[in-house]
């Protein structure tokens, strides 16, 4: 079977428009990927310089590649750009070498960045210069290759070829591309995809270099070129309401989703690093381990992967949260070879035993300052101030499970270490009532429990005792730091004063480092952190303020858990406050123990300080001010923009917002006219009768003969108009133009009804007529 | 739908990426696919109010071997270019039943009008139906498709042997031969009972039968009608009765070409007869056969029958009587010609 497609209308030239709908699509997609590339690794390039040469390569190539005038020469225009590439990239290769370092710098600090990595990056000096040069080199082939599919082929997969495996390892590197490149690169490859599926079967054009051929090869090109356009038009005219409506809409629905599909995405992400063989996990802070949850005392970077993101703890308070709430995990009592270890339950077990509790010594400990704080409240009449916390785990490590200060705990968890970390649950939430430290604080102070000797009052004092005999220990390479505790000119007496003696001495003489470097074999990590590098983590700064509270007499222990900031709880239907905590919510601090309070959590990691330290330990504001030399710690740190502190941008957001609505509302307006000026003109709305509308088309071919330069006197009735018709439209021939009179007059004052079939015809000849009039050159019309 | 389940698809991929990720591109992206979606769909719907398509008669017969064209005329009155028409006509033979579909494809300019030409070539004599099954019109992205009713059209194109004598059927013994004998002692006014009409010379008519000595006396020439040949018609009973014999489709084609080259002798020796066969329900058919058209009109008839089982000889010695009977030849399924006689 043969098959042949034979045009049957003679198609327009129209070589510039198919032009211009190529070098669009390509410069939509180079623009796009250079912006993704340079954008999303935050590149310091020379904007003008950069875009500027893009644009200009995109004209060449589209020029090199389109039409046929090269045709024969283009191999050796080919070989020609090859070596003019390679003699400027020989000639300036100092400018080319430093671009690509710089990209390199910025591919590894992202990558540190995205997945906690400590690739080391060489210092190299930046160069917007430098680093717009060697994009554009290496954008010479891309764009080269994005010409020739789009002009030859139009073929999207090898589009798709070049652009997906760019996006794809600037995607790796956790790069984070600008919403416009993206944009661009979307709308190119839909344009590409448009043309790829204009249909191609060669094999119906006839025989090669045939006129029929010819004639196939310019319907297609215009084909391809119109659809490109329409895809680009509609695509732009959609991504308005994307944009304005629909993408805030689909915030709620998508927040409602997340917390399932953060489960999911851990649970995956678990079973897909525990997969993974030791040996090629990196490194990371040792707050944090393999897919979240805590590390024990161990300040030495752990292995693993450090994956932010995942989800690893929900919480639920009944009340919301006026103070960061931190939930234990492991909590060190001693510390021997840069490892904090758990309290030794041996000698708590021998304590214990003096104490004459009720029922097992570990929980009742536990449970004082919750026992205390109700009995207090209920002597005094008061309502109770406890609150209820949920504890669900998510991807947290299962070692531990994770309890609030001044929480009660029944029998069925086990306390390690007699006074130490609450061992770990299963997938069960856990649910505890507790009381927030602010309360305990104000309630439970030292002088009220010299005034009351109840039972439990007498239990706390002789715990204080235990904590004072046992976490005051200072280990003897420390003595340094003993003695400048020991000189420090403050009441010593005074544990507020203390505690914002080792806050402001932390925070002032230390920088907060995410990147810990890795600590020579042999020495002591909180010693090394202390006195060489004075910069590290968490866990380094927790280390080093436990031994300084000790230095000062102070009962102290190193805690590792989560830290949830107030601003984490947002309000739930049912009334409570949830919250949920990401690996990156791992945090170690050190917990003091108050005589007559029991344990309460100190903030020593700067730039947690603003966040978390707003328990007061004796109603005073210990919130440092602001320090030039303090990194946040962790995304959620950042306040939430309130009125006040929203910038400029963000304020105008709702005019823009307002004038894109407006813009996008009058365009859909005059869309809908146009669109029913024109079913009007020809015909087609079949809710009117036949020769109203046989009526309307005329009168639409009357007004296109005006378009076309007849002056507004000459009426259709009028023998003149006759003139002008073949004047301006000499094509539509005499018989046709009668028949068209005929029936116009028919439908006016005539006693019969107008057809279909007349409809149809009139419509078929004002299409043909408009098609010629409107492609009467300017000055022609303006002749006539 | 195979495009749409990979649009789905997408679909579905950004709104996981939108879900997991949260980020403010993936959600731009997952609403601008919704709405994509149904722009998509409303652009399809237009184009095909837009596109019209004619299926145009080929000619009702053809030769063996010679391309048929078959053509379709596709328009686009609409403002928007449509990137692909799926056109698929079926072409179904009578004699197996079998369905040969044909397919197309173009794209349209807005407004545009080409034309779609098969060309196709029949293996086979027989009779082929033709008609518009679907046209499919495609959105600029190819994901929905939404098909067009073809207008309820219907061509049948007949392919027929050649309708020329067959040098072959001459060494037929008990053929033609004998039948044109028989034809001859007529002509030659030998037989007592032939009673004859004089009348004017026609262009055409054999030289044969031109009565020269009328001729002489009225100085024009004059053929005798024989009362007997305008009366009794010739019949050629055509056996398609294959019993338990294997047949073959080559085999039809060499029958059909011997009927054709036998009703051709017959009729350019202006000799009129009735053609005559049995289907499988044995109903019989009877067509007279006078000149080329009516032969040819006989043969289309035939196309749509088959060989079977069926022995059909009683009937027709039943429907003919003997008279008509005794002038019968009949063709078998293998091309052989036989004189029937009435004992």
């Amino acid at each position: 079977m043969q098959r042949d497609l034979i045009p049957l209308k003679r198609e327009r030239s129209s070589e510039v428009f198919c032009f211009a709908a190529a070098l669009a699509q390509i410069l939509l997609l180079a623009l796009g990927l250079c912006r993704a590339i340079a954008g999303g690794l935050s590149l310091p390039t020379e904007n003008a310089l950069l875009y500027g040469g893009i644009v200009a390569l995109c004209v060449f190539f589209t020029v090199f590649f389109y039409g046929n005038w090269l045709t024969g020469a283009r191999i050796y225009g080919a070989a020609a750009i090859v070596l003019v590439w390679a003699a400027i990239a020989l000639f300036r290769q100092q400018a080319f070498l430093s671009g690509f370092r710089q990209l390199g710098c910025a591919v590894l600090e992202q990558m540190n960045e995205s997945y906690g990595g400590d690739y080391m990056i060489p210092t190299v000096e930046p160069s917007g210069w430098g680093v717009s040069a060697f994009l554009l080199m290496c954008f010479v082939p891309v764009i080269a290759y994005l010409s020739a599919s789009v002009v030859f082929r139009a073929d999207i997969l090898m589009t798709g070829l070049l652009v997906f495996p760019m996006l794809a390892l600037l995607l790796l590197t956790g790069a984070t591309p600008p919403f416009d490149a993206c944009g661009c690169v979307l709308l190119g490859g839909l344009c590409v995809l448009s043309c790829d599926r204009v249909e191609n079967r060669q094999t119906l054009w006839g025989e090669r270099s045939s006129a029929q051929w010819n004639e196939n090869r310019t319907r297609h090109s215009r084909i391809r070129a119109a659809s490109a356009v329409l895809t680009c038009v509609l695509c732009t005219l959609l991504a308005v309401p994307s944009f304005v409506v629909l993408m805030p809409s689909l915030t709620a629905p998508i927040r409602q989703a997340q917390p399932f599909a953060a489960e999911m995405k851990g649970r995956l992400l678990q079973t897909f690093l525990s997969l993974l063989p030791d040996g090629i996990r990196g490194t990371h802070s040792p707050a944090q381990v393999v897919s979240g949850g805590v590390e024990d005392g161990s300040l030495h970077n752990s292995e693993g992967y450090l994956v932010s993101g995942v989800e690893d703890l929900r919480i639920r308070c009944s009340k919301k949260p006026e103070e960061t709430l931190y939930l234990r995990g492991f909590i060190g009592g001693s510390y021997s070879d840069s490892r904090w270890l758990a309290p030794d339950s041996a000698s708590f077990a021998s304590a214990a035993a003096n104490w004459q509790t009720e029922g097992d010594a570990e929980h009742y400990l536990y449970n004082l300052p919750f026992l205390r704080m109700i009995y207090e409240e209920r002597k005094a009449g008061t309502e109770s101030t406890a609150a209820e916390l949920t504890v669900e785990r998510i991807n947290a490590g299962s070692r531990y499970t994770y309890t609030p200060y001044g929480g009660y705990l029944n029998e069925y968890y086990t306390i390690t270490g007699g006074d130490g970390a609450v061992a770990g649950q299963t997938t069960q939430d856990d649910i505890f009532a507790f009381y927030f430290c602010a309360d305990q604080t104000q309630t439970l102070d030292e002088e009220f429990f010299l005034q009351n000797e109840s039972a439990l009052d007498r239990l706390e004092r002789m715990y204080a005792a235990f904590a004072r005999a046992h976490y005051t220990e200072l280990p003897q390479e420390f003595s340094r730091l003993q003695d400048a505790c020991s000189d420090a000119e403050i009441d010593k007496s005074d544990i507020d004063e203390i505690v914002t003696y080792v806050q402001t001495y932390l925070r002032d003489n230390y920088r907060y480092d995410r990147t810990f470097p890795d600590i020579p074999e042999g020495e002591d990590v909180t010693l090394y952190f202390l006195y060489e590098s004075k910069s590290g983590c968490s866990p380094h700064f927790a280390s080093a303020a436990t031994m300084m509270f000790r230095a000062f007499g102070i009962p102290a222990r190193y805690v590792v858990g989560y830290a949830a900031s107030k601003s984490l709880f947002s309000a739930q239907p049912d009334g409570s406050y949830q919250a949920v905590l990401q690996s990156d919510d791992a945090h170690a601090w050190v917990e003091i123990y108050i005589s007559g309070v029991g344990w309460m959590p100190i903030e020593t990691t700067p730039g947690a300080l603003g966040m978390v330290q707003d328990t007061p330990l004796s109603g005073d504001d210990i919130t440092p001010g602001p320090s030039e030399t303090v990194q946040p710690l962790q995304p959620t740190d950042a306040p939430e923009p309130t009125a006040e502190t929203q910038t400029p941008e963000q304020s105008r957001t709702p005019w823009v917002l307002v004038v894109v609505l407006v813009v996008t509302a009058a365009g859909a307006v005059a869309a809908v006219l146009l669109l029913r000026r024109r079913r009007r003109d020809l015909g087609l709305n079949r809710a009117v009768p036949p020769e109203r509308r046989v009526q309307f088309i005329f009168a639409a071919y009357y007004r296109r003969l005006h378009w076309a330069g007849m002056p507004d006197s000459v009426e259709s009735t009028s023998a003149e108009f006759a003139e002008w018709v073949k004047t301006i439209d000499p094509a539509l021939g005499e018989e046709t133009f009668a028949r068209m009179m005929a029936l116009a007059l028919e439908s006016c004052f005539g006693n019969q009804r107008s057809r279909e079939s007349d409809v149809e015809w009139m419509r078929g000849v004002y299409c043909a007529a408009w098609g010629r009039i409107k492609r009467l050159p300017k000055k022609q019309r303006r002749k006539t | 739908m195979r495009n749409k389940i990979y649009f789905l698809l997408v679909l579905l991929a950004t709104a996981v990426a939108a879900v997991f990720g949260g980020s403010d591109f993936a959600r731009f992206l997952l609403g601008f696919e919704f709405l994509l979606a149904i722009a998509l769909f409303a652009f399809a719907q237009i184009a095909r109010q837009c596109v019209r398509a004619a299926l145009c008669a080929p000619v009702p017969e053809a030769r063996r071997a010679e391309p048929v064209t078959l053509e379709v005329l596709l328009e686009n009155r609409g403002v928007l270019p449509i990137s692909r028409v799926r056109v698929a006509l079926r072409c179904k033979d009578a004699f197996d039943g079998a369905v040969v579909p044909l397919r197309g494809t173009a794209a349209l300019d807005a407004p545009d009008e080409v034309l779609l030409r098969f060309t196709v070539q029949a293996k086979h004599y027989g009779l082929l139906t033709v008609w518009g099954e679907k046209i499919a019109v495609s959105d600029p992205l190819g994901v929905y498709s939404p098909k067009l009713g073809f207008p309820e059209q219907e061509y049948q194109i007949a392919v027929l042997p050649e309708f020329a004598p067959s040098s072959a059927q001459h060494t037929q013994k008990g053929g033609l031969e004998e039948l044109d004998d028989a034809e001859e002692s007529y002509a030659r006014g030998d037989d007592p009972s032939t009673a004859y009409e004089l009348r004017k010379y026609q262009s055409g008519e054999p030289l044969r039968n031109v009565h020269w000595k009328m001729t002489a006396k009225t100085d024009e020439f004059m053929v005798k009608e024989f009362e007997r040949a305008a009366q009794e018609v010739t019949t050629v009973i055509l056996d398609l009765d294959c019993g338990e014999k294997p047949y073959a489709r080559t085999d039809w084609d060499a029958f059909l070409e011997t009927v054709a080259s036998f009703a051709a002798r017959e009729v350019r020796s202006g000799r009129h007869f009735q053609m005559l066969w049995t289907d499988a329900q044995a109903r019989l058919y009877q067509v007279q056969v006078r000149d080329e058209t009516s032969a040819k009109e006989a043969l289309t008839a035939l196309l749509r029958m088959k060989p079977h089982k069926n022995a059909g000889k009683l009937a027709y010695k039943e429907k003919l009587g003997h008279e008509a009977y005794s002038r019968a030849v009949c063709i078998d399924l293998w091309g052989q010609i036989k004189r029937e006689t009435t004992q």
